[in-house]
């Protein structure tokens, strides 16, 4: 449903008339993965096992680069961070920590960007409570407060259509 | 609660002057700007599919001919590059050349004086046993 | 006409035009415009087919292309096609509502006419926001059914009811909004509903910050038993609205379905009669700054 929501990240091609060295390649890879993994605000459990070193240094990347938290105001988010715990369905792949921290600013449809890219599918489902598929547009603060369950908001999906 | 049935006998008020100008979207009819004349309508409705089909050719072209200035532009970003890179290696080889010649014609320089040493030392020899 | 009756009928006069990228070179500009009458409680880009078939014989390209690389735009804001009509409207012209009582008596000794224009933008990439519509038109129905599962939710706990409706009731409930048939939607919607909610399923739109969408936790009555108030819910999301003595600042106002509402409603009480087709108690806070 939400393909391309996140404008800022864009693929842009590169300028064909440069002349680039093949290892600023593989950097600036690094650096723009690091620098999206910041922008989503995500913050992964201290005591997580990373699968990969790879995927474990730009975790450590993204904590060491991760945006100034918003202290709000309303009830219930201490820190302006919550927690939503992710749950698969079916024959996809489980999302390592399943426990993630992420800014109640965030839209919704960036929790599907952070799925989508962890467990490498173009399309993925998502609902909570096992039963509705939330606006992308709706903040996950909003949704936490309203269907949290043990202080964490539970998001589960698919690859394919679970939920009507 | 009867305030807000006013109120919204009101807003329908307001907001449904002159509806009658305005088909509803689910009666099907619709409104649409002021008339074209029927004969000029109908010589341009005759003419539909050709535009469009030409339309539609001109817009292959078009993404035709964009995808080969594409490529071209590629092609000649390549091209410079190898340009480029033959560039450098002449100029290498060229630096080498007149290194080499220096070195030769030093060689040249010293073979030529041993041997006119040799050639003296020769004469001065023939001139002794005279 | 009951207040549940009036919401329902409600409908607003628009001019539509079309972007002229669309059309066939050489064709006037007066035929990309399109008059027509449109329902507050239903989604405006539902009818872009029905409306765009009228004008096909002159545009360019085939409708499922134009609808996928199109939007709605009012005086350069775009209009989120998941926002009801009449949501969309009170965010943008609410000046005209906290000026009805003017308007009705000028209305009535000159010609006046209200008239929404909005403009249908098209482009190979979409404005930033905009969920594109790559599954017309089940991504509509799909993405209403949706709200109506997060409203029972929050009505009752779980959204068994809405999940439990049968095939034959699910399709009557949406052709109900595509068509505007008020005794369907209300049949099939009582067996959402329940008498006594849990919750109440509510959206505050800020005109000053249109993108943002509040939805607050709001139950019906509090733990000393007191039933909420539009005003208790306004205060947890809103609080910098809030002037001394915990009332509402007087440079604000609430609107819902294009009315004036007291902050000290009751959400039990509003909800029945006000709800929009979606589920979900839409109000609009405008706060002139």
């Amino acid at each position: 449903m939400s393909q391309r929501l996140i404008e800022s990240e864009s693929e842009s091609g590169t300028d064909q008339s440069e002349v680039r060295d093949p290892s600023d390649g593989v950097k600036n890879k690094l650096e723009d993965y690091t620098r999206r993994l910041s922008q989503l605000g995500l913050d992964l459990d201290s005591d997580s096992n990373s699968n990969s070193n790879s995927s474990s240094f730009m975790v450590e990347e993204a904590q060491k680069q991760k945006t100034v938290d918003h202290q709000l105001t309303k009830q219930g988010t201490p820190g302006g961070k919550i927690t939503i715990r992710f749950q698969p369905i079916g024959a996809i792949s489980a999302v390592r920590p399943a426990a993630c921290k992420i800014s109640a600013e965030q839209h919704f449809s960036a929790v599907v960007l952070f799925l989508k890219r962890r467990v490498k599918v173009d399309t993925v489902f998502c609902y909570i409570s096992n039963s509705f598929a939330p606006s992308p547009q709706q903040q996950v603060g909003d949704l936490w407060r309203q269907f949290k369950v043990n202080d964490e908001l539970i998001v589960c999906y698919c690859a394919t259509v679970a939920f009507g | 609660m009867e305030r807000y049935e006013r109120a919204l006998v009101d807003r329908d008020r307001a907001e449904q002057l002159h509806s009658e100008l305005f088909p509803a979207v689910a009666d099907g009819g619709l409104s649409l700007g002021p008339e074209i004349g029927s004969s000029r309508d109908e010589e341009t409705t005759s003419l539909l599919p050709q535009m469009r089909q030409l339309l539609a050719q001109r817009d292959t072209t078009i993404s035709q001919l964009k995808e080969e200035r594409a490529t071209h532009m590629s092609q000649q970003v390549h091209l410079n590059d190898v340009i480029l890179g033959l560039t450098l290696e002449r100029n290498v080889m060229e630096d080498k050349l007149k290194v080499l010649q220096r070195e030769y014609k030093e060689l040249v320089t010293r073979w030529l004086a041993k041997a006119q040493q040799e050639a003296d030392s020769m004469n001065r020899d023939v001139e002794q046993h005279r | 006409m009951s207040i549940r009756e009036l919401v329902w009928g409600g409908t607003i006069n628009v001019t539509l035009t079309v972007d002229q990228k669309l059309f066939i070179p050489g064709v006037p500009a007066e035929t990309g415009s399109l008059n027509f009458r449109i329902r507050r409680d239903s989604y405006i880009v539902e009818c872009l087919p029905r409306l765009l078939n009228q004008l096909q014989r002159y545009m360019v390209g085939n409708l499922a292309d134009i609808l996928n690389h199109c939007w709605l735009e009012c005086d350069s804001t775009v209009l989120p096609w998941f926002q009801p009509v009449g949501v969309q409207y009170d965010l943008v012209r609410y000046d005209a509502i906290l000026q009805r009582d003017e308007f009705l008596k000028m209305a009535s000794s000159v010609d006046a006419i209200t008239v929404w224009r909005i403009k249908l933008n098209y482009g190979p990439t979409l404005p930033a926001g905009v969920i594109p519509l790559i599954r017309q038109p089940n991504q509509i129905e799909s993405y209403w059914m949706h709200r109506w599962k997060q409203a029972c939710f929050i009505l009752n706990g779980t959204s068994k009811q809405m999940m439990s409706l049968s095939r034959n009731d699910s399709k009557k409930f949406w052709d109900s909004v595509r068509n505007g048939d008020s005794n369907d939607f209300e049949y099939v919607s009582a067996k959402i509903v329940p008498t006594k909610p849990r919750m109440i399923p509510l959206q505050l739109h800020d005109i000053n910050d249109p993108s943002r969408i509040h939805q607050p936790r709001a139950e019906c009555e509090n733990s000393s038993g007191k039933k909420t108030s539009l005003l208790d819910a306004v205060a947890t999301t809103l609080p910098q609205l809030l002037a001394e003595k915990g009332q509402l600042s007087s440079s604000t106002t609430l609107i819902c379905q294009g009315i004036i509402i007291d902050a000290d409603e009751q959400l039990e009480r509003l909800y029945p009669p006000m709800k929009s087709f979606d589920g979900f108690l839409h109000v609009v806070v405008v706060t002139i700054l």
